[in-house]
């Protein structure tokens, strides 16, 4: 993971006075799943629009795989794909028509299209006009659309919003599966622990400014507090924080008299993380 | 810009538009509206016609005569009863305009100066046609008597000095009303099917995904030629449906194709001033109206004023190039200024069109 698919370099968009993204700078290696998390309005929706090139930088600049976003947007389309939060899909069209017609834009051929329909369960479905999907099968038919040019970078927008558990878990399988074979992922979701639990790095975004970025365990380590909850055998509930010495000698007494039932280690979760840091929840 | 990526998309609109009822509406309605003025109106006025009920008890020339008095005016036909009761049962059945019983020797009495009695029934209303007849009858029966017409009555059909009777004479009633069709097929197709079109992909946001590989120029281009394909097939089944031929097809499908090119960049521009396909479609027709509108009275006479805008405008030029289309010999004629016309818009409108998509892109 050491060669940067994404390099993003001081990028600013700004709509008037706006700036919906601030000087954001960062990279994502080849086979990494990064995560873009932040509020409604903070810039994710922005980034992704200009690194997928649709909608032009005021300053700054974004490579995928080397190519400029802005001046070599052609030789990158072939080799990115997104999938949209939205499903922004021919309701008119079954779902095979669906595919075969984005099979065609990208010059793939038509035996990708049964494959992918196979890959996401719709085989049965796939000749079904879409406007009798349920929600989950559109959804699981905008990862197949995305995945029709066997994407080198795959944009995932709000991937799971709207999903059921089973679907949810599905769809962070296959993205898991997608980046060990070399796949680059750029994912943004309001979901910490879907975060937490796919991302290798991730960025929160606040106010168009990336206000942290790491691996998920180093960011809980460094932002989460370090707590534990003692069980005492009078039913108490005590909070000890791990870095403070006067709980350590609390600790130690209860230890002493045998009054310590059951003791459990309180990591932060990221959502503690992004409180701390944009000073309300997501 | 990328031909493979144009054709994909042009197949898939093809295929898909055709499956929305509002782009189906919009095909249709002109095509049923051809088909109806095809039914109303005749290309040249029927001559009225009139069927005589008589007997004769005897040989006549009576009949002859009022056929040659009456000429091409009236389309006669004679039918013989076997009685003068059967006349006029004939008449009271309404299965005659007029009713005539000629008593025997009637022409040798004529001709001797005799005055025989000769029976004619008209119907109780008023009947231009049997009115006709009846007033034939007394110029045949002089004739018959060898007399001298008082005055040589010299007919000359002449036209009439209004322009709309002369280019109906011209082109036809029917064939007129028929091109006002296919013009309105045109600016419904170019107006409002390839606006819903364009808008509908905005508004689903599958736009987004078709930019993801696609360009602007490729899409807009891609609609431009769906909305082409309909209209060159939707003309040619009117056309077909109410077997119009133009005589000079060559300059008929050039001024078709000039209107449609022109009128489908206006559409594409419409398309992104509108932020729903619903909303397109509920007031597409209030901005296609005052487009269309001007090649309808395109020969017809109206203010000088207002003739010399409709001159500026696209359709009424091509309106014009197409009433020529129908005739061997032309009743506008300078159909090269007609084609100018229609390009000087047709390149005002994909000059816009150019500049929004290279705002829309950067």
């Amino acid at each position: 993971m050491s060669v940067p698919m994404i390099e993003v370099e001081h990028l600013v968009k700004q709509y008037g006075d706006v700036h919906a993204v601030n000087d954001i700078s960062f990279t994502v290696a080849e086979g990494e799943i990064f995560g873009l998390l932040g509020h409604n309005g903070a810039g994710k929706t922005t980034t992704i629009r200009m690194l997928t090139g649709r909608t032009l930088p005021t300053s700054g600049s974004a490579r995928i795989a080397g190519y400029d976003v802005v001046s070599q947007l052609d030789l990158i389309k072939p080799l990115i794909n997104l999938v949209f939060e939205e499903p922004n899909l021919y309701e008119r069209l079954s779902g095979r028509e669906n595919l075969r017609f984005f099979a065609e834009l990208y010059d793939v051929d038509a035996k990708r299209v049964d494959e992918l329909l196979r890959m996401v369960d719709l085989t049965e479905a796939a000749d079904r006009k879409l406007k009798t999907y349920s929600s989950g099968m559109k959804q699981r038919l905008l990862v197949a659309r995305a995945l029709v040019n066997d994407p080198r970078v795959l944009f995932l927008d709000e991937p799971t919003r709207g999903l059921d558990p089973a679907s949810a878990r599905e769809l962070r399988d296959l993205v898991a599966g997608l980046s060990d074979k070399g796949t680059t992922v750029f994912i943004t979701t309001h979901y910490m622990e879907e975060a937490d639990e796919l991302c290798d790095r991730v960025a929160f975004l606040s106010h168009g400014e990336i206000v942290a970025l790491n691996a998920p365990r180093e960011l809980k380590l460094r932002y989460g507090q370090r707590t534990a909850l003692v069980l005492l055998r009078d039913r108490r509930e005590e909070t000890i924080r791990l870095d403070n010495p006067a709980d350590a000698v609390r600790l130690e007494q209860w230890m002493e008299q045998d009054d310590v039932l059951t003791l459990h280690s309180q990591e932060g979760t990221l959502e503690d993380v992004f409180i701390e840091l944009a000073g309300r929840p997501l | 810009m990328y031909p493979r990526m144009i054709q994909s998309i042009f197949k898939k609109d093809l295929k898909d538009a055709i499956r929305d009822s509002r782009v189906l509406v919009a095909i249709l309605v002109p095509i049923a509206i051809g088909v109806l003025y095809n039914f109303m109106f005749n290309d040249t006025t029927p001559t009225p016609s009139a069927t005589v009920a008589w007997h004769a008890d005897g040989a006549t020339r009576l009949l002859d005569m009022i056929q040659t008095v009456s000429g091409d005016s009236v389309k006669l036909t004679f039918d013989q009863q076997p009685s003068a009761d059967d006349v006029r049962t004939t008449m009271e059945d309404k299965d005659a305009d007029i009713g005539i019983v000629v008593p025997a020797n009637f022409d040798a009495q004529v001709a001797q100066g005799a005055t025989p009695q000769l029976t004619v029934f008209l119907p109780k209303t008023s009947n231009f046609a049997g009115n006709y007849v009846a007033a034939a009858i007394d110029p045949a029966i002089r004739s018959l008597a060898g007399q001298q017409d008082p005055a040589r009555i010299e007919i000359s059909r002449v036209s009439s000095d209004t322009a709309s009777d002369a280019i109906f004479d011209q082109v036809g009633l029917r064939r007129y009303f028929v091109l006002f069709a296919v013009i309105l097929e045109i600016g419904m197709i170019a107006m409002l099917a390839v606006p819903i079109i364009l808008t509908e992909e905005v508004e689903k946001r599958t736009m987004e995904a078709l930019v993801l590989v696609a360009s602007y120029v490729d899409i807009v281009i891609a609609k431009a030629l769906v909305g082409l394909a309909y209209i060159v097939v939707a003309v040619a089944l009117l056309l077909g449906v109410t077997r119009v031929v133009p005589e000079r097809i060559v300059l008929f499908v050039l001024a078709a194709l000039a209107l449609g090119i022109t009128m489908i960049g206006f559409g594409l521009l419409l398309g992104g001033l509108f932020k729903s396909a619903n909303q397109l479609n509920t007031w597409g027709g209030v901005v296609l109206l005052p487009v269309v509108a001007p090649a309808f009275v395109v020969g017809l006479p109206i203010p000088g004023w207002l003739q010399t805008i409709f001159d500026f405008l696209p359709t009424s030029q091509a309106a014009r190039v197409m009433i020529d289309s129908m005739m061997n010999a032309s009743y506008f004629g300078q159909a090269w200024l007609s084609f100018i016309v229609i390009i000087i818009w047709a390149l005002a409108a994909y000059a816009l069109l150019v500049y929004r998509l290279a705002r829309r892109t950067t």
